[in-house]
């Protein structure tokens, strides 16, 4: 059994980007004239056969962010490139074909289900939407999924209130799957589950992406979850991305001020009471009053004049590594988070 | 259930030196599911002043304690032996007039979604000063001086106007300070924590733990802090107690348990957490904890003990539960034949 990155880490050069966001925009009206800018002109590429992870603290657009690249709500501007066709009007019989090659796994998997339809109903509906008349097929289809995710053909029959919550992201991630998706986002998979658990799910997405040959993008606020499943890593921060990077330097060479400190604030085994030092005054703004200049100035503990005024633009700090901050140079490596650095997973060569 | 009482860890003496929460033999059950108790034979103490973390997978009965402690058992719950006492009063016999005197007053309790929580229909200042006003007698005006203060104390920015917000307009970490604030307005001496921070940011976990930590440093507030986040665990508690299919299986001051594990289900928990890949797979416990409620002799753990297989004592784990004995120090107990020091151990 391979780990996660292996091929993936040498592939990157070469490989061509599943998914574009060219300058993605998606606002809310929110009353008297105002706007939320959930997601503020996002560029990223997401590529053939990688893991990349998307990480920032609630209400930064993560989630909208991944909802717009389904097409569950509809981009205000900017374009969605999907296997090189623009997806972002998309719709009628594109939008329903497109539907199953990008799929969703949700945060809450207690939530997932209809909690008074069986399993069996509910995991039938996607293949029933997409017009396989067959019954035996459709059984068919379920069951070799069923296996595929390490569940007894018996669980069909149950209600979700009569599984465990690790039952239930196995099924949310069956039927994720049963439309044979090429590309999945999973919102937050495991922050349901216990550690042991958790794991589990982790192995089983690992073994499915190498199977199925799935592009996968995980959003998750647990970096521990993401070291461990991504071969890059986007950090986003109130509508914007604000670092790009392989998975081993983001973790060990942050250039933005806002990566580092989420990065001091994960906890682990090995942290003792004086890792608990507070890194981050307050909480993210609001994103209907975005702050001047660089987003993050309010907050940042490197913040200079300029940085109210001036937006930064991005830099290349490295190899495959972008950042936006005006002091990207001057931030001082990561705080001693030894627990964070990848331990077992093969280093880019 | 006797024996339980009797093979507690060696507590120290009642009194104002003694603990200030006691769980002796505690057995909750859900009389109308089948198998063991939910809570079969718990032993927990909680000195004064103490962050105490209690650990283990959903289901192992941990928030059940909880609810116990707080006098909030679930229906279809009932205590079915043992004592839960805090300081020299038994919470499990005492009247419900005095019970409402002791919630709140002397023991509060944090849960996990803040949001859910508060009242959405009332303003939070009102809220933060609830049991404050059940239980001083203090009037509205005081009230709303004593509100903004509490909101105050525990980092809440423009505490005036806050405290006429509602609870939708409260972010995560703004409502779980707000619960705090209620938490801390009678001055309780003891407050539970049931996975306090697990709905919230990195960022923000960080700033409440240390608000947590806080109180505990200004007030010798007591904290009972569950979680099955060990990370939490290592920079929070200063001992923990593991918890699994209803008993404690270990419990010792918080270094010895992460750096030298004596039960083979503590060192399962901590591997599952590490996120460290062996030859490409996660470590994950075998089996379920389900398994446990339908045994009724013997380790509770045996089912998927990787350790009794591997010393070929399945038939003696089989036989007979393993007493809490100690290992290593007279504070760290561990429940297992393989153990060090079992057999030597009273």
């Amino acid at each position: 059994m391979t780990t996660v990155v292996t091929e993936d880490v040498h592939g990157w050069a070469t490989s061509s980007p599943l998914v574009e966001l060219h300058d993605v925009v998606k606002h809310f009206p929110a009353g008297s004239g105002k706007t939320v800018h959930s997601v503020d002109g996002v560029d990223l590429a997401v590529r053939q056969g990688e893991v990349l992870g998307l990480v920032g603290e609630s209400g930064c657009g993560k989630s909208t962010l991944a909802r717009t690249i389904l097409r569950a709500v509809a981009a205000s501007s900017g374009h969605i490139i999907f296997d090189g066709r623009n997806i972002t009007s998309a719709k009628g019989r594109e939008l329903k074909a497109l539907r199953r090659s990008m799929q969703f796994v949700f945060q809450d998997p207690y939530g997932a289900f209809d909690p008074k339809m069986s399993l069996g109903t509910s995991l039938e509906a996607p293949l029933r939407h997409h017009g396989m008349k067959d019954r035996s097929e459709r059984r068919e289809r379920m069951l070799a999924m069923l296996d595929r995710v390490g569940l007894e053909e018996a669980i069909l029959e149950r209600r979700p209130s009569e599984c465990s919550g690790g039952q239930l992201q196995r099924m949310v991630i069956a039927r994720a799957l049963l439309l044979k998706p090429r590309f999945l986002i999973c919102d937050e998979p495991t922050s349901a589950l216990d550690a042991s658990i958790r794991a589990q799910i982790l192995n089983l997405l690992v073994e499915l992406k190498e199977q199925l040959d799935l592009t996968l993008v995980l959003i998750s606020h647990d970096l521990r979850v993401v070291r461990y499943l991504c071969d890059r890593v986007a950090v986003m921060y109130l509508g914007k991305i604000v670092e790009v990077a392989p998975r081993d330097e983001l973790f060990t060479n942050p250039r933005h001020p806002y990566t580092r400190v989420l990065l001091a604030a994960t906890l682990s085994e090995e942290s003792t009471a004086d890792d608990m030092v507070l890194r981050l005054k307050g909480e993210p703004p609001s994103p209907i009053d975005i702050p001047s200049g660089c987003r993050f100035h309010p907050r940042c503990p490197m913040a200079q004049d300029v940085c109210s005024v001036k937006i930064p633009l991005v830099s290349e700090a490295g190899p495959d590594h972008t950042v936006n901050c005006h002091f990207w140079d001057e931030v001082p490596p990561p705080p001693a988070s030894a627990h964070l650095l990848p331990t077992s997973a093969p280093a880019p060569a | 259930m006797t024996e339980m009482t009797l093979q507690g860890p060696p507590g120290r003496a009642r009194g104002m030196d003694g603990p200030l929460l006691d769980i002796r033999g505690l057995r909750v059950d859900f009389p109308d599911i089948e198998g063991t108790p939910a809570i079969d034979g718990m032993d927990l103490t909680v000195g004064r002043g103490e962050i105490v973390a209690l650990v283990g997978e959903s289901g192992s009965g941990k928030s059940l304690t909880a609810l116990t402690v707080m006098g909030l058992l679930p229906p279809g719950a009932e205590v079915v032996g043992g004592d839960v006492m805090l300081e020299d009063e038994d919470l499990l016999s005492v009247s419900p007039k005095r019970r409402n005197e002791i919630r709140g007053n002397k023991v509060a309790m944090l849960f996990q979604q803040p949001k859910v929580m508060l009242d959405p229909t009332a303003r939070v200042g009102g809220q933060v000063t609830e049991s404050l006003r059940q239980h001083r007698k203090v009037g509205r005006r005081e009230a709303k001086t004593r509100a903004e203060q509490l909101l105050r104390d525990v980092g809440i920015p423009e505490p005036k106007r806050r405290a006429s917000s509602f609870a939708y307009q409260l972010s995560g970490g703004m409502a779980q300070r707000v619960m705090i604030a209620a938490a801390l307005s009678a001055d309780p001496e003891l407050v539970i924590a049931d996975e306090p921070t697990t709905a919230l940011d990195v960022t923000v976990q960080a700033q409440i733990l240390q608000l947590l930590k806080q109180k505990r440093d200004d007030l010798g507030l007591t904290i009972l802090l569950i979680t099955h986040d060990l990370g939490i665990v290592s920079t929070m508690a200063d001992r923990v107690a593991v918890m699994y299919a209803g008993r404690i299986v270990e419990d010792g001051a918080t270094r010895d348990i992460f750096d030298d594990p004596q039960h083979p289900y503590t060192q399962a928990l901590l591997r599952a957490s590490l996120l460290e890949a062996e030859r490409g797979q996660l470590y994950s416990i075998p089996g379920s904890i389900t398994q446990a409620r339908l045994l009724d002799q013997g380790c509770r753990f045996l089912p998927r003990c990787p350790v009794s297989v591997a010393l070929g004592i399945q038939q003696l784990c089989g036989s007979a539960e393993p007493r809490l004995s100690t290992c290593g120090n007279h504070e760290h107990h561990s429940r297992c034949y393989a153990s060090r020091d079992y057999a030597e151990a009273g």
